[in-house]
């Protein structure tokens, strides 16, 4: 008898340790930490720091976000002095391929489950495998580019169908004396980035995707009659956007005279993720569909084809902490919580549900992430970071003197003969 | 054989004081010896606690956050410099100058400074991150020579200048980065050596203690012995004295010391706050040229840079002028005020030597003449 109830408070005593030993282990704060570098700062900081509330509260991690301008830079220095963050979020595929070729990073195969890898739409997943067989990162917001935006309080939609109707729409603005488009490339601490988006939308919807695709990845020469109309045809939009104020002025500014009345100018080409800027060009917050909308590159020879751009985690330092944040970033539970704030941000998880997008404009762009017959990676964020930085700088000097664009693409091109094959990066376009 | 040993073992050994007055003898003989012990070791750990934190930080710490805002003060005054060589025309013949260059260096010698002082840990990482992003900057300012005189040099010498000045600019980031670091390892030390309540009492109560064992040795003797006063014990109340007085001092340094991280944190304040007069020259120079690229290009600008130029056209010097002495006058306050907060760190030599005069000659001399006396005396 007396054994039986030593017995029973031997067990119960072991009980409690266990118990203590477990809830000690589970409490907030004894869980780690794990540091994340990024590029979003200021009000998109504070967007993604409730994506990371959320994993905190689930899993007691605190996450260290360091958001900065020159992302490029910071991390090259800290993965050089060997310390890199457990996670880097990087919007150039070229950098990250870079990393991947030094073996910087860790395969991300074992770490997210298989139907969260089966989530993503269309050739997202080609993206995050970085052109490989392994899975290397997390889409965590993506953007779609090839659009036009245009003050919807000020003028209807255009009906723009073609090149030729674009470049006529321009025409007819300035003959009534307005400044048809909103241009400005400066971007510290490379300016140039809004240049190029414009030619690789041009190169895309007027040559297809097969000339794009060779050109994204090294095959096809800058001095190529392709890229060369290319480069012309924008010279006709620079030719009435202004060229000498589009290089003073910011991306971030371009488009404030079109909310101006009268307007300073009418249409704006930027990626989606414009929409937080817009929004905050006035006091009373700018709403898109009321007071902005959008309308698509003009198809041609690739279809309706839109040019995209992601924010991609990847893992640096393979720590429980850094595993968890990723498997939890991949998850259709946080890849919902920044496009319900709203402030462009957009998930390519199809397991999100559209009702959470909070305005028609957001939908529709939804619409064109999920349903576009074509999709093609942003092919300045594909090319190796020595070819993106000659190509922005070219952007420049084009502006500065059109008349040198032979002298540029050649340029261009010996530097891309000088890029080891292996650093380019061929990443389909997606159906 | 065994009786033989134990009889040598007992010839050998000290004997032992026979009588109560013997005992108490021997008892406050050796309290006052550990006593003093304590109170030499604690003085001399609050001592060299204090004297120590104020030579690191005057030779380490503050030198590093000195040599960030050097170095801050070096790099505005490269990109005044070259901004001058560009809107004065001396571009096309002298580049953006030889003032240009020698700061830019000055200014990359006080980073390697500071990196190799490393107080904070993370310094030569963010270092690093600063060299690449000033081989940007430099890169622009490249540019902009071999496209002086175009809207693209403008365009460049911008970019450059803003990737300096910008509020978001990651060049500034870091220097202010860098200046956190080192400011918070500098809280770090002083409140590590500052009189808390915990640090007072460790080096309050073994002092008291000793005094009030010497006061109480003094009244025993002169009631047992009939003496008015025991000359070595009094003597060992005065240096004791004399001791805490030398250990006070530390604790006028830690406020000195505070003081001078005050003064420091005013010189970074202003640093942060007010333009230097280059920097305020440089800018508006920027402003002008800007200005012109502007008024002849359809579109304009844009509102960041129309603000830019409209903030940089009032803008007159003499603030910032007498902000420039301000700063050196700042610094030279602060120089004095850690100088003389280390001053009196060679007292530290007279602790041990006052603990040592205690221990070693005046409790000895003072008590043993009585044991020897007692020693065999029946009571």
């Amino acid at each position: 008898m007396i054994h039986a109830r030593r017995r029973t408070t031997s067990l119960f005593i072991v009980t409690i340790l266990i118990n203590t030993i477990l809830a000690a282990c589970s409490t907030p704060g004894s869980a780690g930490s794990v540091s994340v570098l990024g590029p979003w700062t200021d009000g998109e900081q504070q967007n993604f720091a409730e994506v990371l509330k959320q994993f905190h509260q689930d899993t007691g991690v605190q996450v260290n976000y360091q958001g900065t301008r020159a992302l490029d830079e910071e991390l090259a220095a800290e993965v050089q002095n060997g310390t890199p963050p457990d996670i880097a979020i990087q919007p150039s595929l070229g950098d990250l391929r870079q990393y991947l070729n030094d073996n910087k990073l860790h395969s991300l195969n074992d770490v997210i489950r298989k139907p969260d890898r089966d989530a993503y739409i269309k050739q997202w997943p080609e993206v995050q495998k970085l052109g490989t067989d392994r899975l290397y990162g997390v889409v965590v917001k993506a953007n779609l580019k090839s659009i036009i935006w245009y003050n919807s309080r000020q003028q209807p939609e255009p009906e723009v169908q073609t090149w030729d109707q674009l470049v006529a729409l321009g025409e007819t603005i300035a003959k009534t004396g307005g400044r048809p488009w909103c241009m400005g490339v400066g971007s510290t601490p490379i300016s140039g980035w809004p240049g190029t988006d414009w030619i690789e939308d041009i190169l895309l919807h007027q040559f297809g995707t097969d000339i794009y695709q060779q050109w994204a990845s090294g095959n096809l020469p800058w001095t190529s009659q392709q890229v060369k109309e290319a480069w012309q045809e924008w010279g006709t939009i620079t030719a009435t956007a202004g060229s000498r104020s589009a290089l003073l002025t910011d991306w971030a500014d371009a488009g404030r005279p079109m909310f101006t009345n009268p307007p300073g100018c009418y249409l704006d080409h930027q990626p989606s993720f414009i929409i937080a800027n817009y929004q905050n060009y006035k006091k009373e917050k700018l709403k898109p569909g009321t007071d902005f909308d959008f309308f698509s590159f003009p198809a041609g020879a690739a279809g309706r084809a839109f040019n995209v751009s992601a924010d991609m985690a990847t893992m640096f330092n393979d720590t429980p902490q850094a595993r968890q944040l990723i498997k939890y970033l991949a998850t259709a539970r946080a890849q919902a919580i920044w496009p319900h704030i709203g402030g462009g941000a957009f998930s390519v998880n199809k397991k999100v549900n559209q009702n959470i997008y909070p305005d028609g404009v957001s939908k529709k762009i939804y619409g064109d992430l999920t349903n576009a017959n074509t999709l093609c990676y942003s092919a300045g964020d594909l090319m190796p970071p020595t070819m993106r930085n000659a190509f922005r700088r070219a952007v420049l000097e084009y502006l500065s003197d059109p008349n040198q664009l032979d002298q540029l693409l050649d340029e261009l091109d010996k530097v891309r003969q000088g890029i080891a094959p292996a650093e380019w990066l061929t990443i389909p376009c997606g159906h | 054989m065994a009786s033989l040993v134990t009889a040598t073992a007992a010839a050998a050994a000290p004997k032992a004081p026979k009588t109560t007055t013997g005992k108490t003898l021997w008892v406050l003989c050796v309290l006052l010896l550990i006593a003093t012990g304590v109170v030499g070791g604690t003085s001399w750990w609050v001592f060299q606690k204090v004297y120590g934190t104020v030579e690191t930080v005057r030779d380490t710490t503050a030198p590093a956050i000195l040599d960030v805002l050097a170095a801050r003060d070096g790099l505005t005054k490269a990109d005044s410099a070259a901004i001058d060589s560009f809107s004065s025309g001396k571009v096309k013949l002298s580049g953006p100058g030889l003032q240009y260059q020698s700061q830019l260096t000055f200014a990359s010698q006080r980073l390697v400074q500071v990196a190799a002082r490393d107080t904070a840990g993370r310094s030569s990482q963010r270092i690093q991150l600063l060299e690449a992003l000033l081989g940007s900057y430099s890169g622009l300012i490249g540019q902009a020579n071999a496209h002086a005189g175009t809207s693209l040099g403008t365009t460049d010498l911008w970019d450059a200048s803003h990737l300096l000045h910008a509020g978001d600019s990651p060049i500034l980031t870091e220097l202010n980065n860098l200046v956190d670091d080192q400011a918070r390892v500098l809280n770090d030390q002083i409140a590590a050596s500052s009189m808390t309540t915990e640090n007072l009492l460790k080096w309050i109560v073994p002092i008291v203690v000793l005094f009030v064992l010497l006061v109480a040795t003094q009244i025993f003797l002169s009631r047992r012995f009939r003496r008015a006063v025991n000359p070595w014990l009094l003597l060992a109340t005065v240096v004791l004295v004399g001791l805490s007085i030398a250990t006070s001092l530390a604790v006028v340094a830690q406020h000195q010391l505070e003081d001078s991280r005050d003064t420091l944190y005013g010189v970074v304040r202003l640093w942060r706050e007010q333009p230097s007069a280059a920097d305020v020259r440089g800018q508006q120079a920027l402003g002008e040229l800007i200005a012109k690229e502007c008024v002849g290009a359809n579109g304009g600008c844009g509102p960041s840079v129309d603000q830019f130029v409209s903030s940089h056209k009032s803008a007159g010097n003499t603030t910032a002028e007498v902000s420039d002495e301000r700063i050196a006058k700042r610094v030279e306050d602060f120089k004095n005020r850690i100088n003389s907060a280390g001053e009196n760190a060679n007292w530290k030599y007279f602790i041990p030597i006052q603990a040592g005069l205690i221990f070693f000659v005046f409790i000895p001399f003072g008590l043993w003449p009585r044991i020897e006396e007692y020693r065999y005396r029946p009571r």
